[in-house]
């Protein structure tokens, strides 16, 4: 299998659930999946962000936050996406880290954190990207997948 | 009576956490949980080989297979879940659905994570946002999430004192929740006085797998939070019976409860609520409540009714007048 890429470029405030899928020829056995994506913290954050912080701490502190704690509450934010594999529809497992790098090999007798061994010999894979948060425009991200062969 | 310590709410390398699986167990079992779920987020990978600590390194510890369902809209955990299944088409409008997919793969348990956390866009995703129709689908609530500790501005970041409020709201409107804490193990915990769930057991559940046992006293309501005193109550006609018992080694509570001034509130479902200073030494607490109530909650403090003076919560009684 040659190595599927797909790369793309998200906006501020995109929610949602990513699909890519593709035919696995037969002779594959195992993944490697790569995925990384950028501009992780908010970069400039204006007013209706710092707006929307000081609600999510008011409606658990009872009180307003300070300009001091907005500030901290708005570091606190971050992009996040996980990863899903799988396999036919069967659930293979997640990369769901604090990291914009991921790395995971997933074959028949070993995995990566997160998955279980599993063998890719033809089907559908499906890989979801779960886009929790967005907090920049044009955050960028990709994803490689590099097939396996079965061993000869 | 057994009670059993349970820890509900865990997570390792295999998703977000710092410990491995490993390390996660010999924890468990070194702090006398004797049941611990693997909760990790949005995968079942870690199971296998928890299972495989568990009986090579013999440890006195039994497992709830669990996954922290980690949606867009709250967390949700599943314990009992062997396989990890899509979420993609879960509609926080109506998630009812979801939970029928969760039981059909498994789960034994549904429950709610740190319901009231911060949640978007701090935390986002953290917070329960969906909107749920049907209380039946759900089985438990996690009423005290102690990730950060014993610490009042963590508490009140993770909405413990809302999740608590709601949940004995919910139960005294008829729904059928337990009340459980989750230290939500992220990395090797600080050895703090934090609330805990205990599984009330009869012996002969005890004796056979402490993990079906304890999932079976979530579905019956048979849970208490405490981290001091067990306890377990009965209703009936009015009369509510309150066992208290201290031999709980847990923070050297079976040598301090004799220091405390215990304040017990108890709220029935007629809108009534019940303070008394009751004597916590002789294993008994007997409390006249007004006989057409027919469900109660109970709590217990330690010098005054603030929410940080909690000893015990999650208590659960009723009368189901038969």
């Amino acid at each position: 299998m040659n190595a599927y890429q797909v790369k793309g470029e998200l906006p501020k405030g995109f929610l949602g659930h990513i699909s890519y899928e593709t035919i696995l020829p037969e002779d594959n056995e195992g993944i490697e999946l790569r995925f990384t994506f950028g501009k992780r913290l908010m970069e400039d954050p204006g007013d209706q962000d710092r707006n929307e912080a000081g609600e999510a701490w008011i409606r658990n502190m009872g009180r307003e936050a300070s300009f001091e704690e907005i500030d901290r509450l708005i570091g606190m934010e971050k992009t996040e996406i996980n990863v899903s594999v799988f396999h036919n529809d069967a659930y293979i497992g997640c990369a769901h880290r604090d990291e914009t790098d991921r790395t995971a090999v997933i074959s028949p007798r070993e995995a990566s954190e997160g998955f279980i061994p599993w063998s890719f010999r033809g089907g559908v894979l499906k890989i979801v990207l779960h886009v929790y948060q967005i907090l920049n425009e044009e955050t960028p991200y990709e994803l490689t997948v590099i097939g396996k062969e079965a061993r000869r | 009576m057994i009670y059993q310590r349970a820890e509900l709410h865990n997570h390792t390398v295999e998703s977000d956490g710092s410990m491995t699986v490993t390390k996660l167990m010999q924890w468990a079992d070194k702090h006398g949980y004797g049941v611990i779920s693997l909760t990790d987020h949005n995968t079942c990978s870690g199971h296998r080989l928890a299972e495989a600590c568990i009986k090579d390194d013999n440890l006195s510890l039994d497992l709830i297979r669990g996954v922290e369902i980690t949606t867009f809209y709250g967390h949700v955990l599943a314990l009992g879940m062997n396989s990890m299944v899509s979420f993609t088409d879960l509609d926080p409008n109506a998630p009812e659905r979801f939970f029928k997919k969760l039981r059909a793969n498994g789960a034994a348990a549904i429950g709610l994570a740190h319901p009231f956390c911060l949640g978007r866009p701090v935390m986002a995703g953290c917070r329960f946002d969906m909107k749920i129709h049907d209380w039946n689908c759900i089985d438990y609530i996690e009423v005290f999430n102690t990730s950060s500790g014993i610490n009042e501005y963590g508490e009140k970041i993770i909405g413990n004192e809302t999740a608590l409020g709601f949940w004995e709201q919910k139960v005294l409107e008829g729904f059928r929740l337990a009340a459980v804490t989750g230290k939500d193990i992220h990395n090797e915990p600080a050895d703090e006085n934090c609330m805990v769930t205990y599984a009330i057991l009869d012996e002969d559940e005890a004796e056979r797998n402490r993990a079906d046992a304890v999932l079976g006293a979530i579905l019956r309501q048979r849970t208490l939070v405490t981290r001091g005193p067990m306890m377990y109550a009965r209703f009936r006609d009015g009369a509510l019976s309150i066992d208290v018992d201290n031999s709980s080694n847990y923070f050297d509570w079976n040598k301090k409860y004799m220091e405390v001034d215990p304040i017990l509130v108890i709220r029935d479902d007629l809108g009534h609520e019940v303070s008394l200073k009751p004597d916590i030494k002789d294993g008994k607490i007997e409390v006249r409540m007004d006989e057409a109530a027919s469900r109660a909650v109970i709590r217990l403090y330690d010098g005054d009714k603030e929410f940080s003076s909690l000893l015990a919560a999650g208590i659960y009684a009723e009368d189901r007048k038969e």
